[in-house]
C-alpha cells in the first residue's frame, strides 16, 4: 500500500547534492510536511508513494535550492546599478552606497526585500544570509513572510561611526538592537526566518560591541556574520588601532568561531588564512563584488589556500551595487572561473566545487547543514526545477559543468521552499509581480532622488 | 554619562576608557580650534580674494606670466609691501603660485580667476554671497524673521550684475547637460525658460539645436542680460521675450517640451516653488521635460555644506528664500505628477532634478 505524501517532484536528472553525491537519472523526490521523506528513481518512488501533487517531469534538472551566503536585501536593489562602476572602494562605500541607504523609508526597506528575495527565488536560491543592513527589520520581516524565501536577517549595527546619524548607535544601543532582534526573531531550523548576530564590520565596531555579538550568538545559538578585508581599508585600520591586522585581533578578543561567516576576506594574509583555519570561522565569497568594486581577488585573493586549508567557503551575491546582480548561479559560474585564470590551473574550483560551495557551504555556513543545501531524507524540501527546454541546457550531457557553466537562474522553471511552490511556470505564486516591479521603479527613483545623489549614467537620456 | 579626560596614568586608562566608552583606547585631546579659525578667517579668504580681483591681479598676471613683486607693482601701482602682503594672501588660499619670489598664476586661477578663463567665475566672486552689507545684520534678520533690506525692495539692481557674473558657469551647465539630456536630438523642441537671468539654458539649448525655439522671461529690467547674451550667441531670432513676474506672466498651456526653473526657486519659500512646479506641469506638453536646477541639502541638512550655507545666504537677503533639501524636491515633483525623476550633475557644484511629463493617457 503507497504512504501519503503531499507531494511528488520529477525529473529527468536530479542532482542530491548527499554525501555520495548521487545525480539520480529518472528520478524524484517525496515530500510530506515540507520535508523530504524519499529521494530515488522515480519508478521506485511511485511504487511506494502516492502524492496529491505530482510536480516536474522529464524536461527537468531538480536540484537542491541555492544558498546566498551574503546579499543586501535593503539598501541596494531598490537602486540597483545607480552607483558608477567605476568608483573606488572608499567612494563606492562612504559617498554613495550609505547615503542610498539612509533614506529608505520602512514601506521601501519592505519593498526592497521581496525584489530581492523574488529575484533569488526566481534563480534558484532558497535561502539567504543577510548582511545584516537592515534598518526596518519587523517590516523586513514581513515581507520575506509574504514571499515565503528562508533567510536569516538582522539590523545594521555598529557602534563607531557617526554618520549617517539614522545609522548612528551608542555601544549600548548595539548591543540591545542585537538582543532585541535575536528575542523577538528565533532562527531554529524550522523558522522560515529568523535573526542572527549580525554587525557591519570592518573597523566600524568597538571590541565591546564585538565581544557582545559573540557572546550573544553563543547565547542564542544562532551563527555570527560580519564583512571583513574587502580592501586594504581594513587591515589598515586594525594596524593602526591595534598593532596587527583583522583576525589576529579577533581571533584574540575570542570572536572567530566556527559559527562566525565572515564576508569578502580578501586582503588576508597567510597567517590570517591559518588562523581562520584553526578557529574554523567561516568565509562569504563575493566574487562579483570583487570583480566590480576592484578588490584585487584574482591578484592577492587566497581563496584556493583557505580550500586547503579547510576553511568552508559559501558564496554571496552582495549588494546590488556591487555586483547588480543576485543570480547564485552567475556567482557561482564566477568562483569556478576566477581561480583557473588567476593560477593558470584549469583544476582550481572545479564546476562541482563552485557548485558545493553555493549548496552545502552555504549550508554550513548558515547552519543548517541537517537542513538544506542537499536533496535528502529529512531536510526541509526545498528544491529547484530547471527547465532543459532552452537552449544553453541541450544538449545535456554533463550536468554538473552545465549547471555552472552553461545555465543560469533565467531557466528556473518551479521552485519549492519547505514543500511550499513559490515559483511556478517562472512566475511567483505568492505575490503578483507586475505590481512589486511597478513599486519598485516609482520607489527606486525616488530613494536616488531624494538621496541627492546625482545620475552619473555616461551615456544621455532623452 | 563619562566625561573624557585626560587620565595620570597611562597604563591604566586603556581599561578605563574600553570600560566607559565601549571603544578602543585612544588619548584623549581636546577638540582643535581649526573650525573656529576657518570661520572668522572667512571674511579675510573672502575679502582677499575680492580684492585681488578689483585690482585685476589674475588677468595681468595673465598677461606677464611668471613675475616677481615689482613687475607686477608696475602694473598694478599699489602699495608694494601691501601688494606682496594680498599676493601671499590668495598663495595661502591656493589660488596662485610663489616659487622663490616668483609669483605665477596655478590651474585654478587659469581656469576660475581670469575673466576670459574657460569657466571663469570673476564676476560671480563679488555679487554671489549677496548685498554685502547684510551679512552684517545676520543677527537682526535671524530676530525679527526678515532682512532690513532685502533683494526683493530693487530686484533688478540686484539681480543684473548677479547673472551676468554666473552667466558663464550657468552657460557651461547648460552646454554640458546635453550630455546628458541630448536635447541637441530633439525635433523643433520649444523652450520656455522663466526667471531665466542671462538665460544660460535657453542659449544654450538654442546654440545646440538650430530647430528650437525658446521663450524667455525675466523682470523688464533684468531681460536686457539676456536680450544682449543671446545676440552674442546669435540666437535672438530664434526668441520670444516674455516680461513680467514668473508666478503670474501668462504662459500657453501644454505648449513647451522643455521648461527651465533654473536657480529660482530657492528665493521663492516651499509655497512658491510649488506653484512653480506646477506652472511648468500646465505649460509642458505630454513628455516634456523638466528642468529645475537649484543648490540643495542633503536629507541630514548638514552633509553637505555648500546647499546648507545657500539657506543661510537666501536667508541673509531675501523675504522667502530657503535651501531645501533634494528630499523635499523630489517629493514636491513628483506630487505634480511628474514622472522619471532624476538628478543630474553637469558640472561639479551645479545640480539639476529633471523629470517627464506623462504621456497621455490614450498615447500609451
Amino acid at each position: 500500500m503507497p504512504e501519503r505524501v503531499d507531494t511528488i517532484i520529477r525529473g529527468w536528472q536530479v542532482v542530491t547534492m548527499n554525501a555520495t553525491r548521487d545525480i539520480i537519472r529518472d528520478g524524484a523526490v517525496a515530500v510530506r510536511d515540507g520535508r523530504i521523506v524519499a529521494v530515488d528513481k522515480a519508478s521506485i518512488i511511485d511504487a511506494d508513494y502516492e502524492a496529491d501533487r505530482i510536480i516536474g517531469g522529464d524536461r527537468f534538472v531538480v536540484t537542491p535550492g541555492l544558498v546566498n551566503s551574503h546579499i543586501h536585501i535593503t539598501g541596494e536593489p531598490l537602486t540597483r546599478g545607480y552607483v558608477p562602476d567605476d568608483t573606488p572602494f572608499v567612494e563606492n562605500v562612504f559617498m554613495w552606497l550609505c547615503p542610498l541607504y539612509s533614506v529608505f523609508t520602512a514601506e521601501e526597506e519592505r519593498l526592497s526585500a521581496q525584489l530581492a528575495s523574488v529575484e533569488m527565488l526566481k534563480s534558484g536560491t532558497t535561502s539567504f544570509l543577510e548582511a545584516g543592513t537592515t534598518r526596518f527589520l519587523d517590516e523586513v520581516v514581513d515581507g520575506l513572510t509574504e514571499v515565503g524565501i528562508r533567510g536569516r536577517v538582522g539590523r545594521w549595527v555598529w557602534d563607531l561611526p557617526p554618520e549617517p546619524s539614522v545609522y548612528r548607535q551608542a555601544t549600548d544601543e548595539a548591543i540591545a538592537h542585537l538582543e532585541h532582534q535575536l528575542d523577538r526573531y528565533p532562527a531554529g531550523p524550522d523558522d522560515r526566518i529568523g535573526a542572527w548576530s549580525t554587525l557591519v564590520g570592518h573597523t566600524t565596531c568597538s571590541d565591546p560591541l564585538w565581544l557582545a555579538a559573540r557572546e550573544l550568538a553563543t547565547k542564542h545559538g544562532t551563527g555570527m556574520s560580519f564583512h571583513m578585508s574587502p580592501a586594504m581599508l581594513d587591515p589598515d585600520g586594525f594596524i593602526e588601532e591595534f598593532g596587527h591586522r583583522p583576525m589576529v585581533h579577533l581571533a584574540e578578543l575570542g570572536v572567530l568561531g566556527p559559527d562566525v561567516v565572515m564576508t569578502h576576506c580578501v586582503q588576508v594574509d597567510d597567517r590570517e588564512v591559518a588562523i581562520i583555519a584553526e578557529t574554523g570561522a567561516q568565509v562569504a565569497h563575493c566574487p562579483t563584488t570583487a570583480l566590480k568594486v576592484s578588490y584585487g581577488v584574482t591578484q592577492v585573493g587566497k581563496m584556493p589556500e583557505m580550500a586547503m586549508a579547510g576553511i568552508n567557503l559559501a558564496i554571496g551575491t552582495d549588494g546590488n551595487n556591487a555586483a547588480n546582480y543576485s543570480d547564485m548561479m552567475r556567482a557561482a559560474y564566477l568562483v569556478a572561473g576566477l581561480f583557473k585564470d588567476a593560477r593558470q590551473d584549469p583544476q582550481m574550483f572545479p564546476a562541482e566545487k563552485a557548485y558545493e560551495m553555493a549548496t552545502l557551504g552555504g549550508a554550513e555556513a548558515m547552519r543548517l547543514t541537517d537542513h538544506i543545501g542537499s536533496l535528502d531524507v529529512g531536510k526541509h524540501a526545498d528544491i529547484v526545477l530547471h527547465d532543459t527546454d532552452r537552449p544553453e541546457w541541450r544538449p545535456l550531457l554533463n550536468v554538473m559543468n552545465q549547471l555552472v557553466w552553461s545555465a543560469d537562474g533565467r531557466g528556473v522553471h518551479t521552485v519549492l521552499v519547505g514543500g511550499d511552490v513559490v515559483v511556478e511556470n517562472y512566475s511567483m505564486t505568492t505575490l503578483d509581480e507586475s505590481e512589486l516591479y511597478a513599486a519598485s521603479q516609482i520607489a527606486g527613483e525616488m530613494i536616488t532622488a531624494r538621496s541627492g545623489l546625482p545620475d552619473k549614467a555616461k551615456y544621455p537620456m532623452r | 554619562m563619562f566625561e573624557p579626560r585626560d587620565a595620570p596614568y597611562p597604563e591604566l586608562k586603556k581599561t578605563h576608557t574600553m570600560a566607559h566608552v565601549g571603544r578602543p583606547y585612544t588619548d584623549y585631546k581636546p577638540p582643535a580650534a581649526a573650525p573656529v579659525w576657518a570661520a572668522i578667517e572667512g571674511l579675510a579668504r573672502y575679502h582677499v580674494l575680492v580684492a585681488a580681483l578689483e585690482l585685476d591681479l589674475f588677468d595681468t598676471m595673465q598677461r606677464l606670466g611668471p613675475a616677481r613683486i615689482e613687475a607686477i607693482n608696475a602694473e598694478v601701482r599699489a602699495s608694494l609691501e601691501h601688494l606682496r602682503t594680498l599676493l601671499d594672501s590668495v598663495v595661502v588660499l591656493g589660488m596662485l603660485d610663489q616659487v622663490d619670489g616668483v609669483y605665477e598664476l596655478n590651474d585654478t586661477a587659469k581656469r576660475y580667476l581670469v575673466s576670459d578663463g574657460p569657466a571663469t567665475m570673476a564676476a560671480l566672486i563679488p555679487v554671489a554671497p549677496g548685498p554685502h552689507d547684510n551679512w552684517t545684520r545676520l543677527a537682526d534678520t535671524v530676530r525679527h524673521g526678515r532682512p532690513s533690506s532685502p533683494i526683493e525692495d530693487d530686484p533688478a539692481a540686484f539681480y543684473v550684475p548677479l547673472v551676468e557674473g554666473t552667466f558663464t558657469t550657468m552657460f557651461r551647465c547648460a552646454t554640458r547637460a546635453d550630455l546628458k539630456l541630448r536635447y541637441s536630438a530633439l525635433r523643433s523642441p520649444r523652450v520656455l525658460d522663466l526667471g531665466a537671468g542671462g538665460a544660460p539654458w535657453a542659449i544654450a539649448i538654442l546654440a545646440g539645436n538650430p530647430g528650437a525655439t525658446a521663450t524667455v522671461n525675466d523682470l523688464p529690467g533684468v531681460l536686457p542680460v539676456a536680450e544682449t547674451k543671446a545676440a552674442e550667441f546669435e540666437v535672438g531670432d530664434r526668441v520670444e521675450w516674455l516680461p513680467g513676474d514668473f508666478h503670474t506672466v501668462p504662459i500657453d498651456d501644454e505648449g513647451y517640451d522643455i521648461v527651465v526653473l533654473g536657480h529660482i526657486c530657492r528665493t521663492e519659500g516651499e509655497a512658491g516653488t510649488k506653484r512653480l512646479i506646477d506652472r511648468a506641469m500646465a505649460s509642458l506638453r505630454p513628455e516634456g521635460t523638466l528642468i529645475l536646477a537649484d543648490y540643495f541639502c542633503d536629507i541630514d541638512r548638514k552633509l553637505n555644506p555648500h546647499g546648507v550655507l545657500m539657506g543661510a545666504t537666501m536667508m541673509a537677503s531675501t523675504l522667502h528664500g530657503n535651501a531645501f533639501t533634494a528630499q523635499q524636491y523630489s517629493e514636491w515633483i513628483r506630487a505634480a505628477r511628474f514622472e522619471s525623476i532624476r538628478l543630474i550633475e553637469p558640472i561639479g557644484f551645479q545640480q539639476q532634478f529633471v523629470a517627464t511629463k506623462p504621456r497621455r493617457r490614450e498615447d500609451t
